[in-house]
């Protein structure tokens, strides 16, 4: 097995090299659709498109003014959307952050980088995004903020020079360094080679302090001059009736009382209130870049993509945080682009989309091979309007409380299972987007029950499942 | 006695934060005769509490502001560091104008980011300067040859003037101040509202201390306490995790 050659971290790259062609083939990992192979790449100007890749740590999909949330104001994201195509269903490979983040990095399954807990590295014969273009591209790979493969918050990013790691554990202070680092490299930079520029903001996360500070519920409320600007609690604010012991035990985990009558009405609001603030925060910053982005004459030989590790609970279901597979944890905002090849206020919501697609994406659009046995596809074509999907499903993988889930996303319907709990979980989608009414149990439902439970059965059978890891952290026994 | 373990589960506050260890030796006393709208200079810790109790609850920069009346109202000159992980240092340094006004209004500046560590190999430098200006709602900042224009609902002012003009506010009921806030002179954020919110007599290190407090929230913030003492002077800000601890021993942090 191939390990992934140690590097100092520079991602200087060490050769000037030419970009690879058309018409060569990668291997497929998936049972269905095209090989993955070189596209030509998208000339901008003198070299393929610069890539600028923002990520954000805990951000709900639904967190976007220009996209319909009515309880926020997000001009720096509002600006994106309207350069470039939004992707309503995409999903983490993991709603966690070092899990997610080793799909996002990748293109494999969190299973097959060992990082299915937090603080874990990649495993070391896969390389991460900046590994490969180090080694075929002449980009300049460079990365900024929270990396938490397995560090957090360091200088230590294979594949990439570190602009700066960030502060540690306060997204409210270090986002504004991130930013301000991507600016500095942007204004100072030469244009003899393109870059690929990874920054990587904490923000909403900081949500977890706020979630600490904030358990305690004063009988007057925290700040009753904001009774009124309160948003209200979401649609699908009850538990569901049946759900895995696992996902029961992390809801009561996840600061004990809160679902016990100690968090009033207005609290949960309140909750909600300064989540969107925090949003607001690093959007701030995001505005920051696209505009130092702009102002360095690079927004249009650049593709961004901007996404995040996993969502937020956000009082759906009465959950908080992340590490579920309720769509408020699972599915992530996903927006592309590159203006001139990517439509320009775009709105999809009918195109499944995954974490892992982020790789083959950029790869495609600079014009080289993926890395191997890529387990998602490249949204090119239908950003190009050549294909209705990337992928028929996608799945994501979970391990919370010392069990495993999986989910699967049809276009249609959604399945989720605990591996040893009985309880399944399918989800009209369309009819039931609160996932609020379980359909496992319903006759009319047993042939997508059945179908959904082979799609993950072939799924998995084609995973490679990460050297050494434990047996109580491999989905299928062998 | 050993350190309590466990979430901290309220906001923070003198009382909180003494109990935290970020307050142990009584606030500075204000020299006699402190005029806020004279000259002075202030140092303040900047604190930030993870959320537990017993971890991760550290001492991550410093700011210094500095004030000079003028003949157009006074300079604001600003330095502050904000400490990242492994060793590098953030720089922001601002020289500011301002109008000496409720809000102290700023009319026209110069910002400066730096990142002091290690300087990666091949890599250009992250240093850059900007100078800016507002003036009826128009917005320009400027650098390296171009200029961004934009406008902001008014009035504004910035973070920084405010630990300015919060000092010059009356402690008396009033009605609140609304306002956008250029954050940093960098960034722009609408909807901020702040009025004063009473004397409060609170737990300070080994002591107790006779404080007024305003509250300020609005977008992309979180909910901001402006601490000040009968003099009127500065001693405390909360916001969120983050604090601005009245601390001239923080002046090392700035060296």
């Amino acid at each position: 097995m191939r390990e992934y050659p140690k590097d100092r971290g520079d991602g200087g790259g060490m050769t000037r090299r030419g970009f690879l062609g058309a018409g060569l083939a990668a291997s497929a990992a998936l049972a269905t659709g095209p090989a993955l192979r070189a596209a030509p790449a998208v000339h901008t100007g003198k070299h393929g498109p610069n890539v600028l890749l923002i990520m954000t740590d805990q951000q709900h999909l639904e967190t976007i003014s220009a996209r319909g949330c009515a309880h926020v104001a997000t001009p720096g994201l509002d600006g994106l959307c309207g350069r470039g195509t939004t992707f309503r269903c995409s999903y983490s490979g993991h709603p966690l952050c070092s899990p997610g983040r080793s799909s996002l990095w990748t293109g494999r399954m969190p299973s097959e980088t060992g990082v299915v807990q937090n603080g874990r590295p990649i495993h070391k014969s896969i390389p991460n995004i900046g590994q490969w273009f180090r080694d075929r591209t002449d980009y300049e790979t460079v990365y900024v903020g929270k990396w938490h493969l397995p560090r957090s918050f360091t200088h230590t990013v294979p594949g990439f020079a570190t602009l700066t790691p960030g502060v540690s554990g306060q997204g409210n202070l270090g986002d504004t360094s991130t930013a301000l680092a991507c600016e500095g490299y942007l204004r100072n930079r030469s244009a003899d080679r393109p870059f690929l520029m990874v920054a990587s903001f904490f923000q909403p996360h900081d949500i977890c302090q706020w979630l600490r500070l904030n358990q305690s519920v004063p009988p007057e409320g925290r700040y009753p001059s904001l009774a009124d600007a309160l948003p209200p609690l979401p649609a699908n604010f009850a538990a569901n009736a049946a759900e895995a012991d696992a996902l029961c035990r992390q809801r009561d985990g996840d600061e004990p009382g809160k679902n016990k009558g100690q968090w009033t009405p207005d609290h949960w609001r309140y909750y909600r209130w300064s989540y969107y603030r925090h949003i607001e925060m690093v959007d701030a910053e995001i505005g920051r870049l696209l505009a130092a982005l702009d102002a360095t004459g690079r927004t249009g030989d650049t593709l961004v993509v901007f996404t995040s590790d996993h969502g937020e609970g956000l009082a759906h279901h009465q959950m908080v945080r992340k590490n579920f597979l309720y769509d408020e944890a699972a599915r992530v905002p996903l927006i592309v682009s590159l203006p001139g090849h990517v439509p320009a206020g775009g709105d999809d919501a009918r195109s499944l989309a995954s974490g892992v697609d982020v790789v083959p994406t950029v790869c495609d659009y600079v014009g080289i091979k993926p890395p191997p046995h890529q387990r998602g596809r490249s949204l090119r074509p239908v950003l190009e309007g050549k294909a209705r999907q990337a992928s028929p499903f996608v799945v994501s993988e979970v391990t919370s409380r010392g069990a495993l889930a999986r989910m699967v996303r049809s276009p249609r319907y959604k399945y989720i299972t605990y591996k040893g709990d009985p309880v399944e979980q399918v989800f009209d989608m369309q009819a039931d987007p609160g996932e609020t009414r379980n359909l496992a149990g319903a006759s009319q439902a047993a042939s997508v029950l059945a179908d959904h439970r082979r799609m993950l059965a072939e799924w998995e059978q084609r995973l490679t499942p990460a050297p050494g890891l434990p047996a109580k952290e491999r989905w299928r026994s062998a | 006695m050993a350190k309590q373990k466990g979430p901290v589960t309220c906001p923070l506050d003198p009382t909180v934060l003494t109990e935290l260890g970020a307050l142990k030796a009584a606030p500075p006393p204000s020299p006699d005769g402190f005029d806020p709208a004279g000259a002075w200079t202030a140092v303040y810790r900047i604190w930030t509490c993870y959320g537990h109790r017993d971890r991760g609850n550290q001492t991550m920069g410093a700011l210094r502001l500095e004030r000079r009346p003028d003949a157009d109202g006074h300079r604001l000159a600003v330095r502050q560091v904000f400490h990242q992980s492994e060793g590098k240092r953030h720089w922001l340094e601002a020289d500011v104008r301002c109008r000496t006004d409720a809000l102290g209004t700023p009319q026209a500046w110069t910002l400066a980011s730096r990142f002091d560590g290690d300087h990666m190999e091949g890599l250009p430098p992250m240093a850059f300067e900007a100078s800016g200006r507002i003036a009826g709602g128009a917005w320009e900042s400027s650098s390296g040859g171009r200029t961004l224009r934009r406008t902001v609902p008014e009035p504004a002012t910035a973070d920084w003037c405010l630990f300015e003009a919060v000092q010059r506010l009356p402690l008396t009921p009033a009605d609140p101040l609304r306002f956008t806030v250029l954050e940093g002179l960098g960034v722009a954020k609408a909807d901020h509202l702040l009025a004063y919110d009473g004397p409060h007599e609170v737990t300070w290190g080994p002591t107790t201390v006779a404080l007024h407090r305003f509250r300020h929230h609005g977008r992309g913030v979180y909910p901001y306490e402006w601490w000040v003492d009968g003099s009127h002077r500065l001693v405390l800000v909360v916001t969120g995790p983050r604090t601005y601890i009245l601390d001239p021993k923080a002046e090392g942090l700035l060296a």
